[in-house]
Formats: C-alpha cells, structure tokens, sequence
C-alpha cells in the first residue's frame, strides 16, 4: 500500500469510528430496528422534543442579531455570533473532552484494531468537531441571515460566513481537548485517579473565572445609554458603544477581530488568518495528543494493585447509611459526574466569597447592577438556589447504577431505601453548600434577623424540591445501558432537566418575587414561595418513594 | 425452598421466553437447570431473585411469593449472574461490606466469614484493591463471597463456573455442597454438563422456553441407559 492509499484508507477508517459513535449516541438503530413499539415512539417523541428546544435557540439567536440591528450596532453581530459560538461549544465541551479521549468504554477493542493513534485521535475529535458544528450552526446561521440580509455585503462575505461555520468550533473544541489531556495527564500519575482529575477540572474552572471575575471591569458606563431622567436614548453612548464591546470581545477571544475584518471590512486576508489559526490549533493538538496518547491512556487503565489487604474488624451500617455511602463514592469517584454537577455548588460558594470580599456595591457595580442593589438581599436565596440547583446528583443516580442494576434489583431494599440513600447523596453537597453561601451572603449583605432566615431557607426549600424532582425525572427517565458516563452525564434528556429544570423554575419564582408584579411585600410573597415549594416535595415524595425501581 | 408455578414470561413485542413452566427446588437439592443458548435459562433465573417481573403463574420462595413479598423472597436469597458486573468504584472489602450490611450481618459473622471464604479463593490480600483493577475470575470470586455471606436459605447461579480457574471452580463446589449440608439450596445454570451430572441430586432442561424434563438426576440418566447428560441433552435437543 503506497502512502496515499494509507491516508485514504486512514481518513476511511476515521470516519467509520465517528460514525458508529453517532450511531451510538443518537441511538440511530432504535429508531430503525427497535421492535418494542413504546420505546422507539417514546424515542421519537424526545427527539422531537429536543429539536423544538434546538429550533427556539436557533431563533432566539437570530432574535438577539435583530435587536443589534434595531440599536443600530449591526457591525457587531459578526463578533458576537463567533463569540457566543465559541463560548457555547466550549462550555459544552470543557468537562466532555476528558471522557470523550481517554478512557473510554471501547478503548481497548478500538486499540487493538489496525488503526494509528492519529486515526483514533482524529474520529474522537471529529465526533466533538460534528456536534459543536451542529451547535455553531444554529447560534451562527440565524444570526448570518439578519446580517447579511441587513448588509447585503459582497458575494465574497457570503462565502466567508458559511465557511466560518464549519471554522468556528475548532479551536474551542481543541482548547477543550487540551484541557481534557492536560487533566487526564497529571491525574493518571496518581493512586486517586478520578479525585485528582476531579479537583483539576473544577480548580482550572474556578480559576479562570476567577480571573474573568477580577478582570478589570468594564469602565463604558451602560447606565449612560439611556437619560435616567427622561428614559430616552442617549444617541452619543450608543454610537461609541459597538466599538468599545468589540474590541472587549477582542481582548478576551482574538480570533473575533479577524472574523470581524473578513466580515465587516470585507477582508479575505483576515479571513484566511482567520482559518490558518482554527486549523492550526487543531493540527498542534493532533500533533501533540498523538506523541503522548497511548501513554496516558494506559496510565490512566492501569490500575493500581496493592495486595496486602488483612481482615481486620468490620464496620456495620444500617442499610439507608450502606446504600448512602454507596451511592457518595459512585458520584466523588466519577470525574465526570462530578465535575459536570459540583461546578453548580463550587460556582456558587466562589460569588458569596467573592461578594463578601469585593462588597455587593462593587460586584452590582462590575456588572452595572448597581440599580438593583436594594433588591439584593430577598435575591440572594433565589441566586444561590439557582446555582446550587446545578447539582442535582439524584436524577442520574439511578441511571448510574448501568450495569450494576441487577444488585440493587435483587438486593432485599425497599424503593424508598434506595430514593432516600440518592436523596441524601444529592443534599450532602446542596445543603452546607447553602448554608455556607447564606451565611456569606447574610455577611456581605448585613442582613437583618428575618433576611437572613430568608436568604437561608430559601436555598434550602429548594435544594429539598430539585433533589425530590430529581427522583421524579429518574424514575421516568432513567436507563441502563449507556455507554459512557459523558453520554449520560452530558447528553442525556434526564440530566439536561436535572440541571436547567430547576434553575428555571426558580429564576421565574425569584422573578415573581422581586420584581413588583404582585402588590405585596416581597418577604411576604418569598415566604408564601418557600411554603409552597415545601409542600410540593413532600406531595412529590410521597408520590414516588414507593414507585417500583424502573426496569 | 422454590416453587415455580405455571411460570410464564413475555417480552415486550409478544416473545415468549418462558412459557408455563413448573418445578420444585427442596432443601437440601442441587439443581442444575440446562438449556441451550437463548433457552429462558436467564429469564427465568433473573424472575426467581426479583429482577423481572412476571405476569403468569407464581414463584414461591419459602414459602413467600415473589411477586408479592418480594423483600421477604430476597432476604433469603443469594444471586450470582453470569456476569458479575460489580461496582467498580469500591475495593472488595467495600463491596462486601455493603452486601453485609443491606443483609444486617453482625460485624463478627462477617469477618469470619470474609476470612473463610477470602481465604478459600485466595484473594485476601486483594480485598483492599478497587474491583475495576479485579480479573473476571477474581470479580466471580468476589461474587460467590457476597453471596455466601449472609447465609442463604437459597443460592441462585447463573452460569457460575464460566471464569473460574480449576482450583475455584473446586472450591465453589465444595461451597455448594456446605450449603445444602446446612439445609440451604443451590439452583445454577450451566453449560458445563459434566459439572451438572457430577454434583447436581435434581436437573431441570429447558428448550424454547418450554421445560422438557424435570425430576431427579439418577431418574434422567436412567431413561437412557448408558448415555451420559450430554449425549442426553443433545437427544432431547434433536428431538425437539
């Protein structure tokens, strides 16, 4: 075989990979051989579910480019939609790519096939590459139409931004794989392989926001675009405003000035620039991931043997603490559940330190907030209930059991033993998490007696309603036969509700709270809140703690 | 010990599995239930220890029904599958440990039994290992040990040798024929038709769901003269 036929035969086998790991992850054969009528209707239902969700993100994008032409800021939508782009398909990919390289299920049958590491490397980052693309496409499509349609630049633009499309995912989703190997590298030196990829992930996360948060701030004054006198338009702060934020998106994302060039000036050479970088990062990554692939894989695989155990005296527990103290190591010991649901409770405890250290004025201030100061302490419950809400371990509690099902099925538990023991797990993170917050929150706020039983209970109420709705969207939802963990942590129906359900509701209660629709106090209209949402869980558990575990 | 009536089981999509079958398990018996591959053998096994459901006829756990009071069914129960696909996030010593405390095992009994058993398996000092770093045959060792901690009334195997090296497949043997000693009741699936005709006093054979013989091991040897289970198992098989 000549060395073209090889790179032929390579690209070949490449895609042949990525497409069984479609094919696994959109479940493209229940749709065409699945005869159990149900689960292939209930199959199609969600699918079609997810893609109205997909359709109204499409056109909320192409509503945030129109409102930047109503303002008269067009020359901003090429930057926003490649940054709003790049962000987005980060963030999906930020705690996926881990899971995605190293590790995974079929990495030893894949390894033992006649195929290069570069293959192997190339079909895990095309599967990351199709979804963020799939992503870029609705956030840059919707947002290309208005602009375009608004501008009517030369045919040579046209080109640049549908090409851009299938450009714009690559460096994020190769940061996102660096990331992902940078934590894989260093974790799998260590006994505690899965803690330590953990702490890094979360702690790489934390520290760049961090960083962002202690950033200088931005000295445009929004205040000053419209006359608070007379609630007019100040014409003189819109016309410098275009200007000042693209260059901030410059400063924080390069890559947007050149795309900004190609588009808004008709530029090809920042175009070009444009792609030599998004293709460049990527070809550095390949090169780099291919020297060190195999070793960290195998790192990582290899485990850690110690033989030297001696019976010595047993602890007992009682069957809820067993089961509890399960279902904790089944959580803390998986990098991906973990980080994808502790970021919740890290994110929030960061703000209250960070609020107690910078002062609420000047975090409001940062964020020219400041107007809504006198509404920070009945907000402060429903900001960490939000955040606090991202973790929510007790919707995929059950589905995490995969495989290990049958021991639980066949064990002498009740349901309810097994909902209170991922009941707990979930409140183990949420609760002090909550209180901490309060307290810090009650600190940098001076809240008074009743603040701060507001601002405390608040988080709580809600942690108890999202971990019991987290054993209701379980009970419904759950299954067995995933699999990876990233499938099921990250693209899951389930864990998607887990985690936006509650920030949700709690955003629209919060809404309902503060801003004045109702004519009654807002501690008073909080406190009806907390009363409700409490009773809800206790109907909601009731309801479910005897439902018979799914099959 | 174990009563299964008129049992039947459907899937989803109308195939029926397992269809109305009926045998008895007493104390004391070994029973190897035979089958070819796709036979009901599992179906029927998982049913018996509560991970299936079933609508027609009944199975009695000493007495209890399955469908009905499950937990009193399971308490007594030990199951092995033929995979023994255990939490791999714990050590073997976590595991066991779980699996006494969900049986309320006092803390002495365990840790004899542990010692035997860990012992008897040779994989003591791996106990303190996480399971992921374990061979199939250790995680099956693992297995047979969790299942024998708790003193069951009724040991359920699916497909237990598969895995086992010589030396544990003797040894599990040798957990089997102490169990039924004691009063207890083992009840496995099997391939391995030697094994079965070796140890087993009842044998039940299941083809296409439907039960084609079940009685005593010294009454189907008897049927045909001569002929090993193997070469009856093969008979029925073609006749059927």
């Amino acid at each position: 075989m000549n060395t073209m036929d090889a790179k032929i035969n390579g690209k070949n086998k490449c895609w042949r990979l990525t497409k069984n790991r479609l094919i696994e992850q959109l479940d493209l054969n229940v749709f065409r051989y699945e005869k159990d009528k149900r689960k292939r209707n209930s199959k199609i239902a969600v699918t079609v579910a997810v893609c109205l969700v997909l359709l109204a993100l499409a056109v909320y994008c192409g509503g945030i480019a129109y409102g930047y032409v109503y303002l008269g800021l067009t020359t901003l939508v090429p930057s926003m939609a490649l940054f709003i782009s790049s962000l987005v398909t980060l963030s999906f990919s930020l705690f996926k790519s881990n899971g995605e390289f190293f590790g995974f299920s079929d990495y030893d049958l894949i390894m033992s096939l006649p195929l290069t590491v570069k293959t192997v490397i190339n079909s895990r980052f095309l599967n990351m590459y199709i979804w963020n693309t799939f992503i870029s496409i609705l956030i840059m499509l919707p947002m290309g139409i208005i602009y375009l349609g608004v501008e009517q630049p030369h045919f040579s633009v046209y080109l640049m931004w549908i090409a851009s499309i299938f450009l714009v995912s690559l460096i994020p989703t190769a940061l996102a794989a660096i990331f992902g190997a940078v934590v894989a590298a260093i974790s799998a030196k260590f006994r505690y392989t899965s803690a330590i990829a953990t702490i890094l992930s979360i702690g790489l996360v934390a520290a760049v926001l961090l960083l962002l948060m202690t950033a200088p701030t931005a000295d445009f004054g929004f205040g000053e675009l419209f006359d608070s006198q007379t609630g007019t338009l100040n014409e003189a702060a819109f016309s410098s405003l275009a200007p000042f934020i693209s260059e901030r998106l410059n400063q924080f994302y390069p890559p947007t000035k050149f795309f900004k060039e190609a588009i808004v000036d008709g530029k090809i050479l920042s175009f070009l620039l444009f792609a030599a970088i998004s293709i460049g990062v990527y070809l550095v990554f390949l090169q780099l991931l291919a020297l060190k692939y195999k070793q960290i894989n195998t790192a990582l695989t290899s485990h850690m043997s110690k033989r030297n155990y001696k019976v010595t005296v047993l602890q007992q527990s009682g069957v809820t603490v067993a089961l509890y103290k399960k279902t904790l190591m089944r959580i803390l010991k998986s990098t991906v559940a973990a980080t994808n649901l502790l970021i919740g409770c890290v994110l929030a405890i960061l703000l209250a330190v960070s609020t107690l250290i910078i002062g609420p004025e000047k975090m409001l201030q940062s964020m020219d907030l400041i107007d809504y100061l006198p509404l920070a302490k009945n907000s402060a419950g429903y900001v960490i209930a939000a955040m606090v809400s991202m973790t929510n371990t007790a919707t995929i509690s059950l589905a995490l059991e995969g495989e290990n099902i049958w021991i639980v099925k066949s064990l002498p538990i009740t349901p309810k033993k097994l909902y209170d023991s991922y009941l707990l797990t979930n409140l183990t993170f949420t609760i002090p998490t909550s209180i901490i917050c309060s307290i810090l929150f009650s600190i940098s706020l001076k809240a008074n007696l009743s603040e701060i039983l507001l601002i405390l209970v608040t988080p709580l109420s809600f942690s108890l309603f999202t971990a019991v709705a987290g054993i209701f969207i379980g009970n419904r939802l759950a299954y067995y036969d995933w699999q990876d963990e990233t499938q099921l942590v990250k693209q899951s129906l389930m864990s998607l509700i887990g985690m936006l359900g509650g920030i949700i509701v709690i955003v629209l209660l919060g809404a309902v709270a503060n801003v004045g629709a109702i004519p009654l106090d807002a501690k008073l209209i909080t406190t009806s809140i907390n009363v409700f949402i409490l009773a809800l869980t206790a109907i909601v558990y009731l309801h479910e703690r005897n439902r018979p575990i799914r099959e | 010990m174990l009563k299964i009536n008129h049992f039947s089981k459907t899937y989803k999509g109308g195939v029926k599995a397992v269809d109305n079958i009926s045998l008895n398990v007493d104390e004391g018996d070994i029973f190897g239930f035979i089958g070819h591959n796709g036979a009901g053998k599992s179906t029927t096994i998982k049913s018996i220890v509560g991970i299936l459901d079933y609508e027609e006829g009944d199975i009695l756990i000493d007495g209890h029904s399955m469908r009905t009071e499950p937990l009193l069914c399971k308490q007594v129960i030990a199951y092995i599958p033929d995979n023994p696909d255990l939490y791999e996030h714990m050590t073997g010593i976590q595991y066991l440990s779980f699996i006494a405390d969900i049986f309320n095992v006092p803390t002495t009994v365990r840790e004899a039994k542990v010692k035997k058993y860990a012992d008897l398996f040779e994989i003591t000092e791996n106990l303190g290992d996480l399971i992921s770093s374990y061979s199939h045959g250790m995680k099956q060792k693992l297995a047979v040990i969790s299942a024998v901690i708790h003193d069951p009334k009724l040991l359920v195997l699916d497909e237990p040798f598969v895995g086992l090296d010589p030396k544990a497949a003797v040894t599990l043997k040798k957990i089997m024929h102490e169990l039924c000693a004691n009063g207890s009741s083992v009840f496995f699936s099997t391939h391995v038709l030697d094994t079965a005709e070796k140890i087993c006093n009842k044998v039940a054979m299941i083809n296409h769901g439907k039960l084609v013989f079940s009685g005593t091991m010294a009454d189907m040897l008897k049927e045909k003269e001569g002929s090993s289970l193997e070469e009856i198992f093969i008979d029925i098989l073609d006749q059927n």
